[in-house]
């Protein structure tokens, strides 16, 4: 019954496989190898590692199907070795619900359900690192250069289309990217790892260790950089070189029974080049703590606070200064057999001040608030086997004052399977730049902000199938109808000012398919379809014409394969298809669809090191993914080899 | 099947493994993660133990874990040792309520229901060739087995004296990851 320590990992692989694809609990869409102990995967696990498991964090988390009456899509952090992601947007290529596209060596636009700009800003997703917002106020986007975490100590990025403004709150408008690290008692030991190839390289090492009987602590350290891509007009011009440095610790203590605290702060700093201008510099530093206690066994309560200070220097014409102070908590009570309510409080103060080239932000400082509360109800019937949500947040903020984002879902989970239909109402506050951008630096002003921006609006509408076919299979479709209101506009004049002139519609479906085919072959297929339209109101301007944010593919798909070759070699394949990309405002050619295949080969050498081997956009040696015809660069090939030692 | 494990106790098991299979069927998802652990522990223990060859019926006769007072495991053990073997010896679960209903067990796990019983029950089997596993507070040091330590993780302790006194050999495994404690038993 025992195993030698040699063949305990891909035993553990092996297992995790086959229980994912035959466990009828895993109603969540699941994408690589996961420890999540169902009590089959838990048989396979010596004592050594039970003892390493940490039983509270999830434990008293809501059943799983009371959450699975949406798309969520789990990536697990054994994907980062298994697929050779060395940036969390090579990981988001996984979720099939999301469109990754690569727009330069450090840029990447992120976005689900439509509504990407060519230059690859995503206003419309918002994205947290456990808990911790990494959405920018003042431009309504994400950073995704600027957005790390040390890749072998992530736990999960959970991913979900649609609307979940009821539960996250401002910004949750076309999805949420929830990215969590794993427990200190969950990284005990040392872990390095190293990589380079034709691209880029990094290299990190992590230590962790117990604090006392009660406590764990772990500390880490990283560095990546990577090289130019190629201009549109073959030249390799040495544009956009980037190198990153971070480090970072986490503390836990306790247990979410008795109480549990969590602490963590990371430092980063990155340079981005820009060509001849010059470099855009980002400068992050954060701190969260985290409070769990369950005050009785029906009612547990979390209390989390951070401060994240971020100063980025944009090609030495805008210099932001960031600093945010969030303080959040959560009360879960189960009120019988049948009920469940979730209710909460958030307030975030932002504090910025803005140093400016040839234009202005004004006021150039500021302090804005964004405080809301929210309540859900969960109401299970017909013998359990239909859950009624329902939830309503309202949330002030500075710009646009009062809204209010409910959400209404009804499943059902007869055997094996899960339908769902919901409605939901989320809004994507306005930004700083909409409200205080001025163009020149003094009067008369050619563009001035907008006075009465206010919020944009999505009402949505999807239903959904969950379905397990045969043990070995498992399809997840979901189709969605999204009607967008008070979307971002430029209206022309003397001077030109931002407004709420365009309207817009979405609708589409995803798909997603988990087959175990034989014990060591394992496919996944996903992918998805769908129309997006904008259009200017009657009476109303855009000198963009409602086509600001329409740089998203009609269609994406995507196959992946996993082989377990040996007891300790594993290749990964996958696969993707993307449609032409439409170049936005900017006008000219589409960007033309694409295919491209990525392969990473892992191979345990002896227990504690592996090696793995990885290849990106294998097909062509250049292609391009998203950005208007005069100015999108073009993505290379990339072959690359790790190490990872654990001790 | 051994004399010592008489018929109507072994249709009763059979009664309480398949209600206990129907209701956790009804609730399954809802047990807690800390059980589905402590239940892979006490499957684990089969393999870490040596019984003395007596206890078993026939040389590949049935391994018995026995689970005394409230089970606090739902579904998680009986999936878990499901058509599982250690060395030739089939896994099989037992529950019962009282101690004098306890037929022949290789593994007792004492449930935290039955606290105000604790003594007695360690005292009852005291000597009996049975790996006693439980969760009370201080259960290894009072005379058990094994006891579980949960805290974010479980952790283990064992009492060496009272592993002995059972006649039972513990693989020195066990005792490199648990914390060794003292047993009160072994003095007069």
């Amino acid at each position: 019954m025992r195993a030698s320590p040699a063949t305990v990992l891909p035993r553990l692989v092996g297992a995790a496989l086959a229980i994912l694809a035959l466990h009828p609990a895993v109603l969540q869409a699941q994408d690589l190898p996961s420890a999540e102990p169902t009590p089959s995967l838990l048989r396979q696990l010596t004592v050594e590692e039970l003892l390493q498991l940490d039983v509270t964090s999830v434990s008293r988390q809501p059943e799983p199907w009371s959450n699975a009456a949406g798309n969520v899509f789990l990536v697990r952090g054994q994907s980062v070795w298994a697929t050779g992601a060395s940036t969390l947007p090579d990981l988001l290529r996984l979720a099939p619900n999301l469109f990754v596209a690569q727009s330069n060596s450090w840029q990447w636009g992120v976005s689900a359900r439509g509504f990407l700009r060519s230059d690859s800003f995503s206003n419309k997703l918002l994205v947290m690192i456990d808990g911790r917002t990494v959405y920018s106020p003042l431009f309504s986007n994400v950073f995704w250069d600027s957005t790390s975490v040390f890749l072998p100590d992530l736990d999960r990025i959970e991913v979900i289309s649609g609307p979940a403004g009821t539960t996250y709150g401002a910004n949750a408008v076309n999805g949420v990217i929830n990215i969590e690290s794993k427990s200190a008692f969950d990284t005990l030991g040392g872990l390095a790892f190293a990589r380079t190839g034709t691209q880029d390289s990094d290299a990190g090492v992590r230590y962790g260790a117990k604090i006392g009987d009660t406590g764990a602590f772990r500390i880490y350290a990283q560095t990546s950089q990577a090289d130019e891509s190629r201009s549109n007009s073959g030249a390799n011009d040495d544009f956009d070189a980037w190198h990153t440095s971070q480090a970072g610790l986490r503390a836990d203590w306790g247990d979410s029974v008795s109480g549990a605290l969590m602490v963590e702060g990371d430092y980063f700093t990155g340079k981005f080049d820009e060509g001849s201008a010059p470099a855009t510099t980002s400068e992050e530093s954060d701190v969260l703590a985290k409070w769990t206690r369950e005050l009785t066994p029906d009612s547990s309560v979390w209390v989390r606070a951070y401060y994240d200070y971020s100063i980025r220097d944009s090609v030495a014409q805008l210099t932001e200064t960031t600093r945010t102070m969030d303080l959040e908590f959560q009360h879960t009570l189960r009120i019988d057999s049948a009920q469940k309510l979730v209710w909460g409080a958030d307030y975030r103060l932002m504090q910025d001040s803005m140093q400016t080239v040839g234009f202005a932000i004004l006021p150039s400082s500021l302090d804005f608030g964004l405080g809301s509360i929210f309540a859900q109800h969960h109401l299970k019937f017909a013998r359990d086997e239909m859950e009624l949500t329902s939830g309503l947040r309202l949330e002030h903020n500075h710009f646009s004052g009062w809204e209010y984002e409910p959400n209404l879902r009804l499943s059902w989970h007869p055997s094996d399977q899960t339908f769902w239909i919901a409605g939901s109402r989320a809004t994507r506050i306005p930004s700083r730049l909409e409200t205080g951008f001025f163009e020149p630096a003094t009067p008369p002003y050619l563009v001035v902000g907008g006075d009465d921006v206010v919020a944009e609006v999505v009402d949505s509408y999807e239903a959904g199938w969950r379905s397990r076919p045969a043990a070995n299979l498992s399809v997840t479709t979901t189709a969605y109808v999204q009607n967008y209101d008070h979307l971002r506009s430029v209206e022309p004049g003397s001077p030109a000012t931002f407004g709420n002139d365009v309207k817009g519609r979405s609708y589409g479906v995803e798909v997603f398919l988990d087959w175990q085919i034989t014990s060591w072959w394992r496919l996944r297929a996903g992918g998805f379809g769908m129309n997006q339209s904008t259009w200017v109101l009657p009476g109303g301007a855009d000198i963009e014409k409602g086509k600001g944010e329409s740089s998203f593919p009609a269609y994406q798909a995507q196959i992946r394969n996993t082989f377990h070759l040996a007891k300790s070699v594993t290749l990964w394949t996958s696969l993707r298809r993307i449609a032409a990309v439409p170049p936005g405002s900017a006008g000219g050619a589409d960007v033309p669809a694409y295919t491209e295949l990525d392969a990473n080969i892992t191979w345990t050498l002896v227990p504690g090191l592996d090696v793995a081997l990885t290849g990106r956009n294998l097909l062509h040696r250049y292609h391009y993914e998203i950005g208007s015809d005069s100015t999108r660069r073009a993505i290379p090939r990339a072959i690359e080899v790790a190490l990872r030692q654990k001790f | 099947m051994p004399a010592c494990f008489p018929i109507s106790r072994q249709w009763r098991c059979v009664a309480v493994f398949l209600a206990l299979l129907f209701a956790g069927r009804l609730e399954s998802g809802v047990t807690s993660r800390e059980y589905d652990v402590k239940a892979a522990f006490l499957f684990n223990f089969a393999s870490f133990v040596e019984w003395p060859p007596k206890t078993f019926s026939r040389s590949d006769g049935p391994l018995v874990i026995g689970v005394l007072g409230r089970d606090p495991f739902g579904p998680s053990l009986d999936e878990i040792v499901q058509d599982q073997h250690s060395h030739d010896h089939a896994l099989i679960v037992c529950r019962f309520s009282h101690i004098e209903d306890m037929p022949h067990c290789h593994i007792l796990f004492v449930c935290s229901s039955e606290e105000r019983h604790m003594t007695e029950i360690l005292r009852r089997l005291r000597g009996q060739p049975v790996l006693t596993v439980g969760d009370l507070p201080g259960f290894a040091a009072a005379g058990g087995g094994i006891g579980f330590v949960t805290t974010n993780h479980v952790g283990l302790e064992i009492n060496p004296q009272a592993i002995r006194a059972a006649n039972l050999v513990v693989s020195a495994k066990l005792y490199k990851v648990a914390r060794v404690v003292g047993a009160p038993f072994d003095s007069p």
